[in-house]
C-alpha cells in the first residue's frame, strides 16, 4: 500500500485571492480589522499607487502599520499563515474587550496578492525586545507546483525593549492602480470599520494616506448628530422581545412602543420573517428634518448635515463592533427605508434624511459571504430587517399622532386666536384717524370675509371628497369580497346549466340559450363595474411616477369593454404614441378618462342616442400630449360651459356634480389643462385634455 | 381508459366546488380537491405526484385561512417545471399579477374565474406547452436587457429585441434579487425573453444571468 496526500496547486492561491475577492479593497479592510483584533488603538494605511514613467510602470506599494499587540512566532505559524481557518475565537473578547472579527484569512489574501512581495514585521507584546519578520515572494509560489514546496522563514531580531509592539505589513511591486470608486469604497470602509456613531471606551482610529492624493477624501463623521430632530432606538432582547422608543433631538423621551405595536408591524413589514429567528440586536437612528429652522447654525449646518447624510445616510450594521459592508453603503438600503417611504410617505425616514446603525454581538450563526458583501441571507437576517422596519413604521405612527394632536389643537384654538388678533388690530386702529382708520377697518373686514369664504369652500370640498371616499371604499370592499366571487359563481353556474341541458336535450338547449346569454351578459357588465372599482382604488396607482398615457387609456378601455358592450357603445380609439410619458399618478389619468367616458355614456343614455359612439383621439404636438374625448350624444345643454367645472353643478338628478370638478383638479395635479366644447364633429360634447410630456432622455 | 384526475386548488370551499364542476363538466375528468395545507410549491408538487394528478387548476390568491404562504403563480410555475399541465385561475387581470413577468414563462395558461367554460382550451394549451409545443409569441430567446432608470421602487427596462422604445417596469427588489446585485441605470444583463410577444403585458423575463 502506497501513502499519498491531497495537495493543492499553487495556482489556487492566485485564484482564491483574485476570484473570491475581485477587488483588493475588501482585503485591505480585512487587514485593518486584524489590527482592530490586535487591540491597536490606531492603524495607518498608506497606499502609493503605481505610476508610468517613460512608458514603464513604476510599481507602487501598500503599508498597513498598527500599534497593536503584534504576533509571536506561534501566531505566525498557527494563525496568520493558515489561510481559510481562523485562529480567533469570536466568543472570547480581546484584552481591551473587543470581540475578534473572526476572519477566515481569505479576504486578506487578495490584498497580499496585490503586489509581488509581502513583508510582515511584527513586534509581539508577549516577547518585548524581539522583532519577527516574514517575507513572501509570490514569484516563488507561482513557479512551484504546490505551496508546500516553498519554505518560508520567520527571522527573529533583537530591538530595544522600549520599541512599541505592533505589526507592519508591506506589499511591494503593486502594478494595478486602485480605481477612484475603489478608493471611495476603501475610504468609507476604514472610516466606518469601528462604529463611529458612538463614543467607544477604547476607540480605534484609522488614518488613510494615498499617493497621489485622490480628489477628495471623506471627512470623519463629525459631531452633527445633535442636530437630529428625533432619535429612534430599538432593541431585541435575548428572548426575542422587541422594544423601541422615540426621543427628541435633545434626548427627551417622547414615546415608548408597546410590544404588540412592534409585533404586528414585524409581521406586516417582514413578509416571511419568523419571530423565532430574531437575534439580540440594538438599533439607533438619528432622524433629521432638513429645514433651516431646525439648525441653529442655519444653512451652513444644514448643508453640513446634508453632506454627512449623503456619505453616511442609512442604517449601517456592526457585528462585534466592526462594520459589515455593504449595509448602509450608498445604494444599499437593505432595510428598504426608501421603499417604505414611497408606500407610506408620512414621517418615514430614508437614507438621505437619517443615519444610524444596528449592532449585533456574538452571533456565530451569521455567516458572511466569502466576497465580504454582507451576510448570507438566512431567517435571522430576514428577522433583523423586519425588526428595523417595524421600528421605523412605529416611529412613523407616533409622529403622525403628534401631527394629528397639533392639528386638533389648531382647530380648537384657531377661533380664539383669530378673535385675539382681531382685538389687537382694533386696538391698533384706535391710534388711526379719519379715512385711514375707515380704510384699515374695511381692509380687515374684507380679509375676514375672504378667509371665511375660502374656509367654507374648502370645508364643502372636504365633505364632498370624504363622502366620495367612503362610497369608494364601500364599493371596492363590495366588489372584492362579494360581487366578484358571487358574480363569477352566478355566471359559471348559468353556463354549466346550459352545458348540461345541451348534453341532454338539444331542443331545450336552444330555448334556454337566449336566457343564459342574457344572464352572462348582465353579469359581465357587473363584473366590469367591479373591475373598474377595484382598478381605481389600487394604492400603487396613486404613486407619482412616469406613466405612459396611451397604456393607461387603453387599460381603462379594456376594463370598461364589457360595460360598453352591454350598453352597445362603440369606441373609436386613435391612441397616443406608446412612448408619450408624463409625470404624475396613474390614478389621476384614470380619473380623467373614467369620468369623461362615464359622462359621455350617461349623456347618450339619457338622450337615447342611436348608435352611441365615443371617440378618443390622441396626438403629440411638441412637448404636449393632446387627448380629446367626444361622443355623439346631445352635447352640453342647460348649463354654461363655465359652470360645468363647479362642484355640485349637474344636469342629472342623481348626479353628484363632482365628476368634472375632480377631472379639473386631477389635470391641475398633472400640470395640464382641459377645455370643453358643447358640440363636436360627432354631435356631442368634446373635452380636450393637454398634458406636458417628459422627454425620454 | 381511466378517467383523468385534475386537481382543484383554491383557498375557498365554494370556489373549489366551482372549479370541480367545471372539471367534471368541461373536461369530463375526476376533480380532486387539494387537502394538504399549507400549500407550497414543494408540498403541492409532492402531492400531485403522490395523488397521481394529471393536471391542475390553481387559483392565484391562496391567502385566506393560511391556506398558502405562496401565490398560486409560484406554485403553478413549479408544477409546470415538473411537467404537470397547470392552469392558473384568477379574478384579476393577468397583467396586474405582481411580479408576473418573472413567472409568465412557466405559466402557459390562464383562466378567468368567471369564464370557466374556457377551461378545456386552456388545459390543452398547458398540456401542449408541457410537451414542448410552444407558440411563436412564447418562445424564449437569450437577449440583452438594459436598465434605463431605477429608483427604490421600480426599474425601467428596455428589451431592444422586443421594442427599443417601450419601457418595461419591474420591481427593483425583484430585479436585484435575481441579478444578486444592486442595479443602476445603464447596466445591461442577459436573460431569456419571449421577444415575439404581442404586447408588453405578455412579455416574460426568465433565466436572468447574474
Amino acid at each position: 500500500m502506497a501513502r499519498a496526500s491531497l495537495k493543492f496547486a499553487s495556482d489556487l492561491l492566485r485564484r482564491l485571492g483574485e476570484e473570491l475577492n475581485p477587488s483588493p479593497v475588501n482585503g485591505i479592510i480585512e487587514l485593518v480589522k486584524n489590527s482592530y483584533d490586535a487591540d491597536a488603538p490606531r492603524c495607518s494605511v498608506t497606499i502609493v499607487q503605481p505610476r508610468t514613467v517613460g512608458g514603464k510602470i513604476v510599481p507602487g506599494h501598500l503599508i498597513i502599520d498598527d500599534l497593536g499587540d503584534g504576533m509571536t512566532e506561534k501566531d505566525f505559524r498557527d494563525g496568520w499563515l493558515i489561510l481559510g481557518r481562523s485562529r480567533k475565537s469570536s466568543s472570547v473578547p480581546t484584552r481591551l474587550g473587543r470581540r475578534p472579527v473572526g476572519d477566515k484569512g481569505l479576504g486578506r489574501l487578495s490584498a497580499l496578492r496585490m503586489g509581488r512581495k509581502v513583508t510582515v514585521t511584527s513586534r509581539p507584546k508577549k516577547a518585548r525586545g524581539t522583532e519577527l519578520q516574514l517575507v513572501i515572494d509570490w514569484a516563488r509560489f507561482d513557479r512551484s507546483r504546490t505551496p508546500n514546496e516553498v519554505n518560508l522563514n520567520i527571522k527573529t531580531a533583537s530591538v530595544p525593549r522600549s520599541t512599541h509592539p505592533g505589526t507592519t505589513i508591506r506589499v511591494d511591486g503593486i502594478e494595478r492602480r486602485l480605481e477612484a470608486s475603489e478608493i471611495e469604497r476603501l475610504n468609507r470602509g476604514v472610516l466606518l470599520v469601528a462604529n463611529p456613531f458612538e463614543a467607544a471606551k477604547e476607540p480605534f482610529v484609522v488614518d488613510l494616506t494615498i499617493d497621489p492624493p485622490p480628489r477628495r477624501l471623506l471627512p470623519k463623521v463629525p459631531d452633527l448628530m445633535k442636530s437630529a430632530a428625533f432619535i429612534l432606538e430599538g432593541s431585541v432582547a435575548t428572548d426575542g422581545t422587541m422594544a423601541a422608543s422615540l426621543r427628541d433631538g435633545g434626548g427627551a423621551l417622547l414615546a415608548t412602543a408597546k410590544p404588540e405595536d412592534l409585533e404586528t408591524r414585524f409581521s406586516r413589514y417582514g413578509q416571511d420573517a419568523q419571530p423565532e429567528a430574531r437575534m439580540p440586536a440594538r438599533f439607533k437612528l438619528w432622524i433629521f428634518l432638513l429645514v433651516t429652522s431646525e439648525f441653529p447654525g442655519g444653512l451652513k449646518d444644514l448643508n453640513a448635515v446634508r453632506g454627512l447624510l449623503q456619505e453616511f445616510g442609512g442604517v449601517h450594521v456592526f457585528l462585534d463592533g466592526v462594520r459589515v459592508a455593504p449595509y448602509g453603503d450608498p445604494n444599499d438600503d437593505w432595510a428598504g427605508m426608501a421603499g417604505m417611504r414611497a408606500s407610506n410617505p408620512e414621517y418615514m425616514p430614508q437614507p438621505r434624511t437619517a443615519m444610524g446603525y444596528v449592532t449585533l454581538e456574538d452571533q456565530p450563526g451569521l455567516k458572511q459571504k466569502t466576497d465580504r458583501s454582507g451576510f448570507l441571507e438566512s431567517p435571522a437576517t430576514e428577522a433583523l430587517r423586519a425588526f428595523v422596519r417595524a421600528a421605523l413604521s412605529w416611529q412613523s405612527s407616533v409622529r403622525i399622532g403628534f401631527r394629528d394632536n397639533t392639528e386638533q389643537q389648531v382647530r380648537q384654538t384657531g377661533k380664539v386666536e383669530r378673535e385675539q388678533i382681531s382685538a389687537q388690530l382694533n386696538a391698533l386702529f384706535l391710534g388711526l384717524q379719519g379715512t385711514a382708520k375707515d380704510k384699515a377697518h374695511a381692509l380687515v373686514k374684507r380679509l375676514g370675509d375672504v378667509s371665511s369664504r375660502q374656509e367654507a369652500v374648502l370645508s364643502r370640498e372636504i365633505e364632498l371628497y370624504r363622502s366620495l371616499g367612503t362610497a369608494g371604499i364601500a364599493a371596492s370592499v363590495f366588489a372584492h369580497e362579494s360581487a366578484n366571487n358571487s358574480l363569477a359563481r352566478i355566471r359559471n353556474n348559468a353556463t354549466a346549466v346550459q352545458f348540461r341541458v345541451k348534453k341532454k336535450d338539444k331542443l331545450l338547449a336552444e330555448q334556454t340559450s337566449p336566457l343564459v346569454v342574457r344572464v352572462t351578459e348582465d353579469v359581465d357588465g357587473l363584473l366590469a363595474v367591479s373591475e373598474i372599482t377595484l382598478s381605481l382604488v389600487k394604492a400603487k396607482h396613486r404613486k407619482r411616477q412616469r406613466i405612459a398615457v396611451a397604456e393607461v387609456v387603453s387599460s381603462v378601455l379594456d376594463v370598461f369593454r364589457p360595460y360598453l358592450d352591454l350598453n352597445e357603445v362603440t369606441v373609436e380609439h386613435q391612441p397616443l404614441p406608446k412612448d408619450a410619458y408624463i409625470l404624475g399618478s396613474r390614478s389621476a389619468v384614470e380619473c380623467i378618462v373614467v369620468n369623461l367616458i362615464t359622462n359621455a355614456m350617461q349623456a347618450m343614455d339619457l338622450a337615447n342616442t342611436s348608435s352611441p359612439t365615443i371617440r378618443l383621439e390622441g396626438e403629440v404636438k411638441g412637448k404636449r400630449a393632446y387627448l380629446s374625448i367626444m361622443d355623439n350624444g346631445p352635447g352640453i345643454k342647460d348649463i354654461s360651459l363655465n359652470d360645468i367645472w363647479l362642484p355640485g353643478e349637474t344636469t342629472r338628478d342623481e348626479g353628484t356634480g363632482l365628476g368634472l370638478t375632480i377631472v379639473r383638479s386631477s389635470i391641475r395635479d398633472l400640470n395640464g389643462r382641459i377645455s370643453a366644447e358643447a358640440t363636436s364633429l360627432l354631435g356631442g360634447a368634446r373635452f380636450t385634455v393637454v398634458l406636458p410630456l417628459i422627454l425620454k432622455d | 381508459m381511466s378517467q383523468l384526475r385534475i386537481a382543484a386548488i383554491d383557498d375557498q370551499a365554494a370556489s373549489v366546488q366551482m372549479l370541480s364542476t367545471a372539471i367534471e363538466d368541461y373536461l369530463e375528468a375526476q376533480a380532486v380537491p387539494f387537502d394538504r395545507t399549507p400549500a407550497t410549491p414543494d408540498s403541492v408538487s409532492r402531492w400531485v405526484k403522490d395523488a397521481k394528478i394529471d393536471g391542475v387548476l390553481i387559483d392565484q390568491d391562496l391567502r385566506k385561512g393560511n391556506f398558502s404562504p405562496s401565490s398560486g403563480m409560484e406554485i403553478a410555475a413549479e408544477l409546470f417545471k415538473r411537467r404537470c399541465p397547470t392552469v392558473l385561475t384568477t379574478m384579476h387581470q393577468i397583467a396586474d399579477l405582481q411580479d408576473g413577468i418573472w413567472y409568465r414563462r412557466y405559466l402557459p395558461a390562464f383562466l378567468s374565474k368567471a369564464r370557466l367554460e374556457n377551461v378545456e382550451k386552456e388545459m390543452q394549451r398547458a398540456t401542449a406547452e408541457v410537451h414542448g409545443q410552444v407558440a411563436d409569441e412564447r418562445k424564449a430567446y437569450r437577449t440583452v436587457i438594459r436598465v434605463d432608470d431605477v429608483d427604490a421602487q421600480k426599474a425601467l427596462l428596455i428589451v431592444p429585441a422586443f421594442s427599443p422604445s417601450e419601457w418595461i417596469t419591474v420591481s427593483t427588489r425583484a430585479l436585484e434579487s435575481r441579478l444578486k446585485k444592486n442595479v443602476a441605470a445603464g447596466m445591461r444583463f442577459m436573460a431569456e425573453v419571449n421577444i415575439g410577444a404581442q404586447s408588453r403585458d405578455e412579455l416574460f423575463i426568465s433565466e436572468v444571468e447574474s
